[in-house]
């Protein structure tokens, strides 16, 4: 196929336009605030406020610790519902309302869905309800304003995308590779982890990188199961640029979530195509 | 000594029984064909050879062994899958060398077996290459080698020449052949093309809907089919009906098959030779080929083919009225 270059350029133009004004623009504007200081002088004074105190590194730790389990949960939990959904439902009806009742969640705005689980999470909510009366546990456990809450709200809404994506990936893996490796001596497992893990590993990674990157700027999410006592970055943000109006500072926040992302998502895409190729021969 | 026995073998889908009550018995270092149209019940019968499928009853026993609960990876055979199914993500060497590996082999030795088996296929070049950057044959070549590394007692072969083109499928029939010879192990090959099947096989099972119709030697099966079913799906058949000339055997009026090859045509009734029977007829097509001339012809309302190995008779064209000439001798009576 053969594309004279005007067109080529034509064509281009409006994503670039749209990119431009809609992302680098704001980007830019959020990345100059962040190096100058309230007077107007080139500094990277905010930077060091933020990387040499030690409350900012235990945000940011809360923050990555949130977002990296809500990812590993998502994907453990994903992963066999994916499975099911491909493998086991072989009715189509049951398998497209499965797929509904996934994402209906995500067609309601994220502070319903966020309301709905600090009832559930409460003292008296349904979830202590249920733990009390199986005798799991003898006394209400506290949710609400601690990590575990919020991870529970974040891995509600971030699950359906690992889903969908490792669903995706499992479903382009041919059953005869799977009969192969049987019929070649080995198990179910083996198979699993030789065959068809390591051909849905891009599914794995594409939904991994959606949650994580979703989860570490989640606020809605955690402002309101936090019950203001745990804090995550995009909430520092949030207050500088709403509370305090420190378009600085708070702009240097959400660079440094940026390229903490940036660097995280870098090293574990590394790590997946390293492991890969180690699996390749097992 | 036999290897595999399938003694009344039945699988039902929910609307239609694609195996009813088959048995079959296949001798070691044998190479057997399950011959018959799509749907027929031949990957059917293969898949639950495999143990990819379970059958509702009958049992699969390999060497003595009763095989029909035990899982592909604990039955002694290996296959070859029509699409090959070769690990895109694995090199060539590692997809050969994954066998041995389960088998227990070290990585050294399953290497090194996964060589061998390379270079008995010619691809020993190709080892560390990616399989999805080779083409279909080399393909078929590489499934080939990582099916034989375990030198497995049985080898099932699901259609795996039916993606190559003409030349190649023939070239690797032959190669295929040399091969079982070879390693001496007992091939069960699924085929829908009957040439392949006859130019392979030391026996062939003719299948149609989901049982065996006649099961013996390729010449056999084409000079003496059991059924019409055989005689039509295996080479060219003219069928006639037997109180025609009175040969017939059997009990019952039935029909019997001619081959083309059997069927001459003559311009003039003096020219039969003493004992023959004939039919009239009138030329609707001839053709040319290959050094074998075919000539079609209806008689009443039955087309006859006849064929010879030379060129057409003179007098022999279009429209022309012929008379069709047969040994009664070479007439074969049909069971059903």
């Amino acid at each position: 196929m053969f594309t004279s270059r005007p067109t080529l350029l034509w064509l281009l133009a409006l994503p670039v336009c749209v990119f431009t004004a809609f992302f680098l623009m704001p980007l830019g504007v959020v990345l100059v605030a962040s190096l100058t200081t309230q007077d107007g002088q080139v500094s990277f004074a905010q930077y060091g406020r933020i990387l040499m105190d030690g409350y900012h590194w235990q945000v940011i730790g809360v923050t990555f610790r949130l977002a990296i389990l809500s990812t590993l949960i998502c994907v453990v939990l994903g992963y066999p519902l994916a499975w099911y959904l491909v493998r086991i439902v072989q009715w189509r009806s049951w398998r497209r309302a499965c797929v509904i009742l996934l994402i209906l969640p995500l067609f309601t705005s994220n502070i319903v869905r966020s309301f709905g689980w600090m009832v559930l999470l409460g003292r008296t909510g349904l979830v202590n309800d249920a733990l009390l009366a199986t005798g799991l546990v003898e006394r209400p456990v506290r949710f609400l304003g601690t990590e575990t809450g919020i991870l529970i709200g974040l891995v509600y809404i971030l699950l359906p995308f690992t889903v969908l994506t490792i669903g995706n990936a499992l479903a382009r893996v041919e059953p005869a590779l799977e009969q192969a490796s049987r019929d070649l001596g080995a198990g179910p497992m083996r198979t699993f982890f030789s065959i068809t893990f390591p051909l849905t590993m891009h599914g794995v990674m594409a939904g991994g990188i959606i949650v994580f990157s979703m989860a570490i700027s989640a606020y809605v999410t955690p402002a309101l199961l936090s019950g203001g006592k745990v804090t995550v970055l995009a909430m520092l943000a949030f207050q500088q640029y709403s509370t305090v109006f420190d378009f600085n500072y708070g702009g240097a926040l959400s660079i440094t979530l940026l390229a903490f992302t940036m660097a995280l998502i870098g090293f574990s895409s590394w790590l997946a195509r390293l492991g890969a190729h180690d699996m390749k021969g097992n | 000594m036999t290897l595999l026995a399938i003694t009344n073998v039945t699988k039902s889908f929910a609307n239609y029984r694609a195996l009813d009550r088959v048995s079959l018995d296949v001798a070691q270092g044998e190479f057997i064909s399950l011959l018959g149209p799509s749907g027929c019940g031949k990957t059917t019968l293969l898949r639950i050879i495999g143990g990819f499928m379970s059958a509702n009853s009958g049992r699969v026993v390999i060497d003595g062994e009763d095989v029909s609960v035990l899982p592909p990876e604990k039955r002694p055979l290996n296959t070859v899958f029509q699409n090959y199914a070769l690990f895109p993500h694995m090199t060539v060497l590692q997809n050969v060398a994954y066998g041995p590996l389960r088998g227990g082999a070290s990585r050294k030795e399953a290497e090194s077996r996964a060589q061998e088996a390379l270079e008995m296929v010619g691809l020993a070049a190709m080892a560390p290459r990616s399989p999805r950057a080779m083409s279909g044959g080399q393909q078929q070549r590489v499934a080939l080698a990582r099916a034989i590394v375990n030198r497995p007692k049985l080898l099932l072969l699901d259609e795996p020449l039916s993606a190559l083109d003409l030349q190649l499928r023939k070239r690797m029939q032959i190669e295929l052949k040399q091969l079982q010879v070879q390693l001496g192990i007992t091939f069960i090959f699924v085929t829908h093309d009957q040439e392949e099947a006859m130019a392979m096989s030391d026996r062939i099972a003719v299948m149609s809907a989901g049982h065996i119709e006649q099961i013996d030697v390729p010449e056999a099966i084409y000079r003496r089919p059991k059924t019409r079913f055989v005689a039509d799906f295996i080479g060219e058949a003219n069928i006639l009906p037997m109180q025609a000339d009175g040969r017939s055997r059997a009990e019952n009026p039935s029909e019997g098959v001619l081959r083309p090859e059997n069927l001459r045509v003559f311009t003039q009734a003096d020219d039969l030779p003493a004992g023959w029977s004939s039919l009239p007829g009138r030329v609707t097509a001839t053709t040319y080929v290959g050094g074998t001339s075919n000539i079609y012809l209806t008689s009443g309302d039955r087309t006859l083919h006849a064929r010879r190995y030379s060129a057409l008779p003179d007098g022999v064209r279009d429209g022309v009225d012929v008379i069709a000439g047969f040994d009664p001798a070479d007439v074969h009576v049909l069971e059903g």
